[in-house]
């Protein structure tokens, strides 16, 4: 059996792949070694992973890759599952640099929303984590999924013609600026990864990221009609993410709920 | 004790539920077992009940899983199919569901 992935397993690998790619390459890491790097989890069972652009050679010394290092490799990220986000590649930070390779997380966004897709235990407390460490924040996630919204029919597999969130209540004071940063050792021993901003055209303007409009509990935005649309209502059991924003300020939670995919538009 | 209150007879999967129901009750920490402790949260909202249990150790459902499966050559395979096996029937099991 191959062993969980840690995050010193991680970095063998990222240094292999460093050693492998011989053209410029945007390596996107997904799920668990997202959750792995950011510290979410202690390890993971896969290694998600997307090149840009991928290579025959890449994808050819991928299987040696696996055997050498025991790790169980898979070509997979949200695009796979639920339309493309927006502009998810400003939005997708960087890990590392090494020689003619980035290693970046995909897209925090794009990840939650296929996530909240699948809606297993483990994804959504990975979601809890985001919303709590703030790679993302519930209203730029809103606003991201309703621009996915109409495109969800091309994906019948899911036939998830409407994602249902559940939030309690939207902070003002949500602020949202990459992923923190612990520090993540790059290839040549060197930190490169704190604090630095996501740089996101989405976050250089004024954004609901940062200070936007608080939904009310009963707005309009939630009592949008059901069909094709995000269900907010807070009757539903399942998970509730909460969020506490302790500051100053106000402390507002969140809650986003992501229960099953149901009742698919087309019958 | 895990229950199931809508039946969704003949559904692909369905023996995964059956079996783990089972084997939850009893305690019994088997791949069935498992499964339905992964895909709780969608399962829960098609009428399954299944209680929150701790992580033994700290280990998450899925590393249990992948951890029991550790005998098998193809146990990275298995795993993947048993997930895919179940997001199948909860998907198949929602689009039956009326409202």
């Amino acid at each position: 059996m191959r062993p969980p992935v840690d995050r010193d397993r991680l970095q063998a690998l990222t240094e292999k792949l460093g050693r492998a790619i011989q053209i410029p390459t945007t390596v996107y890491l997904t799920g668990g070694a997202t959750a792995v790097l950011e510290g979410w989890r202690a390890s993971t069972v896969v290694v998600d992973v997307r090149f840009e652009p991928d290579s025959d050679s890449l994808l050819r010394r991928l299987p040696q890759l696996k055997e050498e290092l025991q790790i169980n490799i898979e070509l997979a990220s949200p695009p796979d599952f639920i339309p493309e986000l927006p502009c998810w590649q400003e939005r997708s930070p960087l890990v590392l640099e090494s020689g003619t390779m980035q290693v970046r997380h995909f897209d925090p966004y794009s990840q939650a929303l296929s996530k909240i897709e699948r809606g297993f235990t483990q994804d959504l407390e990975d979601v809890t984590s985001m919303l709590r460490e703030r790679p993302i924040t519930p209203e730029r996630l809103l606003e991201l999924y309703e621009q996915i919204e109409p495109q969800l029919y091309r994906y019948p597999r899911d036939r998830s013609h409407r994602i249902p969130l559940k939030g309690r209540r939207c902070s003002r004071r949500v602020a949202a600026d990459g992923f923190h940063r612990r520090g993540h050792v790059a290839a040549k021993g060197k930190p490169i990864y704190r604090r630095r901003p996501l740089s996101s055209p989405d976050r250089a303007r004024p954004s609901r990221d940062h200070g936007g409009p608080e939904i009310p509990q009963n707005s309009g935005l939630r009592d949008r009609p059901a069909d094709n649309t995000l269900r907010l209502a807070t009757s539903a059991p399942s998970l509730h993410v909460a969020v506490a924003i302790a500051g100053a300020a106000v402390v507002v939670g969140i809650a986003v709920t992501a229960v099953s995919l149901r009742n698919a538009v087309v019958r | 004790m895990a229950t199931r209150q809508n039946h969704k007879p003949g559904l692909p999967g369905e023996e995964l539920i059956d079996e783990g129901l089972s084997d939850l009750s009893v305690g019994r920490e088997s791949e069935a077992a498992l499964l339905l402790q992964i895909a709780a949260p969608r399962l829960r909202a098609l009428g399954i009940a299944i209680e929150s249990r701790p992580n033994p150790g700290g280990q998450s459902p899925e590393h249990r899983l992948y951890a029991l499966l550790s005998r098998r050559p193809d146990a990275h395979s298995r795993y993947n199919a048993l997930l895919a096996r179940i997001a199948s029937y909860a998907r198949a099991a929602e689009h039956a569901t009326p409202g």
